[in-house]
């Protein structure tokens, strides 16, 4: 079988298998409004999932598309009063902002240090400008920005078949995570396409890649621009989860705790960051519960410890188990899209 | 009648800061010919390499790859115009197999179904066959640069550019290795960075000779290695004594 025959099935088939059990037993074990939420960080973190674990791309800024993601539902709701059509309009043109940033970027050869920096500076310029957007001057059509206070009251998704004006509960999960595996099973079908592979090719070297005669500026550029438009959908669907839109979305502590879900559950899978999102979220809900010590302090600490004792992630150190490992040592070098490249011949 | 050059680069210089590496090289790669560049370490060996791989930009000159201007082209455009690379430390892709490497090369040229047909012989007479499942970064040196060579090899170049091939190996792998670039297609041109005299010998059908930044002479390997100039500058004046 040549490869890339029946990908997007083969992709399909964990992802469908995996979500059969939470759609059943999850909202009997928790609120579907935190699941919805869970649903959405899982996905904000699998949009770095792909970019850093496979694209090598370290982006201090996910934080900043998951915000201009729901910034740009918002406005656009505001002044179109149509929700799907803003949905799609809003991951549009978080994927142009982050496609610009990233041609920007990536056509001037930063080095992997001063993407990082460039990321995080943007994240912070977005942060302090909406902040400073309080003032009646500060709109966009119909809808004002709100500086600190942020934009709430806004027309949220509504079903198509129903009256109502906003989604149950239980329905908006199913939503949510329904973009959740699409979203996993877009990436999957992404790594096992030529694409795919240059992206996982140009993370091992990029010179190399270049002196194959690809132009590894434009596969990193429309890489940033995939993970910021996933970033975006999060922030879309954060936007309806919450009904209100704020500067915080901006905010460093947003993006670091995207890295940190990234890295604990383990980078160089899509799992992983799914994984970790979920667990250190439900960590994070758990330790609300007491005022002894800081959650971030404490997220802070875990991350310290997973990166000594587990540098390969959750994700990473479940695939050395001996019941996942299939082949050789040599397997824990690989990832997903590394192993169906040759499984494939 | 056709000109026989097949890359052609006219009065380039490159600079950094204020130094000269290449320094006005005016110099012919003809169709079909292995020439090997040699000189002293400082030369510009190295620069003027890059210089053709579109790593560096040069302050002026000009080079042409089968007739068409590459001067300022970027490295992935200057790959498409027929010329691999081999750089003197093995550049692959670490995490991946042998065969992922090549596939990878393999695939930007050719139409996916051709890929294993393109690669197998490939790595059969490269001799990495029975590495086609091994991660490169757990591999020896030595086999690692035959990795690199066979990815060079897999897009079927014009031109190979070979920096140092020998660097690293031992001499019945540097004697192989030689054997191995005679085996190579005719209509392949090769031009190989080399400080190893006795491979460069095994190897050369041209020699040009490079002393700070300037092409100090070039011809056939005995005319070149009997050169008075070529003995003084490169091998030193005791060995000529």
């Amino acid at each position: 079988m040549s490869p890339g025959q029946n990908n997007f099935t083969k992709s399909m088939v964990t992802p469908m298998l995996l979500s059969i059990p939470v759609i059943v037993i999850a909202p009997s074990v928790m609120q579907p409004y935190a699941l919805a939420q869970l649903s959405i960080f899982a996905l904000l973190a699998l949009s770095l999932g792909l970019i850093w674990g496979y694209g090598g791309i370290l982006c201090f800024g996910q934080g900043a598309f998951f915000g201009i993601g729901a910034y740009s539902y918002v406005i656009l709701v505001t002044n179109l009063s149509l929700p799907w059509t803003s949905l799609i309009l809003a991951v549009f043109c978080t994927m142009l902002v982050a496609g610009c940033l990233g041609l920007m970027m990536f056509y001037g050869r930063l080095g992997d240090v001063y993407l990082a920096v460039v990321t995080l500076v943007f994240t912070l310029i977005l942060n302090r400008f909406m902040n400073a957007t309080a003032g009646p001057e500060y709109h966009i059509g119909s809808a004002r920005l709100g500086g600190f206070n942020g934009i709430p009251g806004f027309d949220t998704l509504q079903l198509f078949w129903s009256e109502l004006m906003f989604i149950p509960d239980i329905l908006f999960f199913y939503i949510c995570f329904g973009f959740l595996i699409i979203a996993w099973i877009f990436c999957r079908w992404l790594l096992k396409t030529q694409f795919g592979r240059v992206m996982v090719a140009i993370r091992e070297n990029e010179r190399k890649v270049e002196f194959a005669g690809y132009d590894t500026r434009l596969h990193k550029t429309i890489t940033f621009a995939i993970g910021g438009g996933l970033a975006g959908i999060a922030g879309v669907l954060y936007a309806n989860w919450a009904g209100i839109v704020t500067p915080g979305l901006f905010s460093l502590t947003q993006s670091a705790e995207i890295i940190i879900w990234t890295i604990v559950g383990g980078l160089g899978t899509l799992i992983g960051p799914i994984v970790g999102a979920v667990l250190l979220m439900l960590l994070k809900l758990l330790l609300g519960y007491q005022t002894v010590v800081d959650n971030y302090f404490l997220l802070g600490v875990l991350l310290i410890l997973a990166v000594l004792w587990f540098p390969n992630g959750i994700a990473g150190a479940a695939m050395q188990l001996k019941f996942f490992r299939k082949n050789t040592a040599a397997r824990k070098w690989r990832t997903h899209s590394n192993r169906t490249m040759h499984t494939k011949r | 009648m056709s000109n026989p050059a097949i890359l052609q680069i006219e009065d380039l210089v490159v600079k950094f800061g204020g130094v000269a590496a290449v320094d006005g090289v005016n110099f012919n790669l003809n169709r079909n010919e292995l020439r090997c560049l040699i000189g002293p370490n400082g030369a510009g060996k190295s620069t003027l390499f890059k210089a053709i791989a579109g790593l560096v930009q040069p302050l002026s000159g000009r080079i042409w790859v089968k007739g068409e201007e590459t001067t300022h082209l970027p490295p992935h455009l200057v790959a498409r115009r027929g010329i691999s690379v081999k750089t003197q430390v093995p550049s692959l892709l670490e995490g991946l197999t042998v065969y992922e490497n090549l596939w990878i090369v393999a695939r930007r040229k050719y139409r996916r179904q051709s890929c294993r047909k393109m690669i197998e012989p490939i790595m059969e007479s490269v001799g990495i066959s029975n590495d086609s499942t091994t991660i490169v970064n757990t591999m020896a040196h030595g086999r690692r640069q035959l990795v690199e060579f066979a990815t060079a090899l897999v897009a079927r170049p014009s031109i190979m550019l070979l920096d140092e091939p020998a660097a690293g190996l031992s001499d019945e792998e540097a004697g192989d290795f030689a054997k191995l670039l005679h085996t190579l297609p005719s209509r392949m041109s090769l031009l190989v960075v080399e400080h190893n005299m006795s491979f460069v010998r095994m190897i050369a059908q041209q020699v040009s000779v490079l002393h700070k930044g300037r092409l100090l002479i070039s011809g056939e390997p005995d005319l070149v290695f009997r050169d008075p100039r070529v003995q003084e500058v490169y091998l030193g004046k005791e060995a000529t004594a």
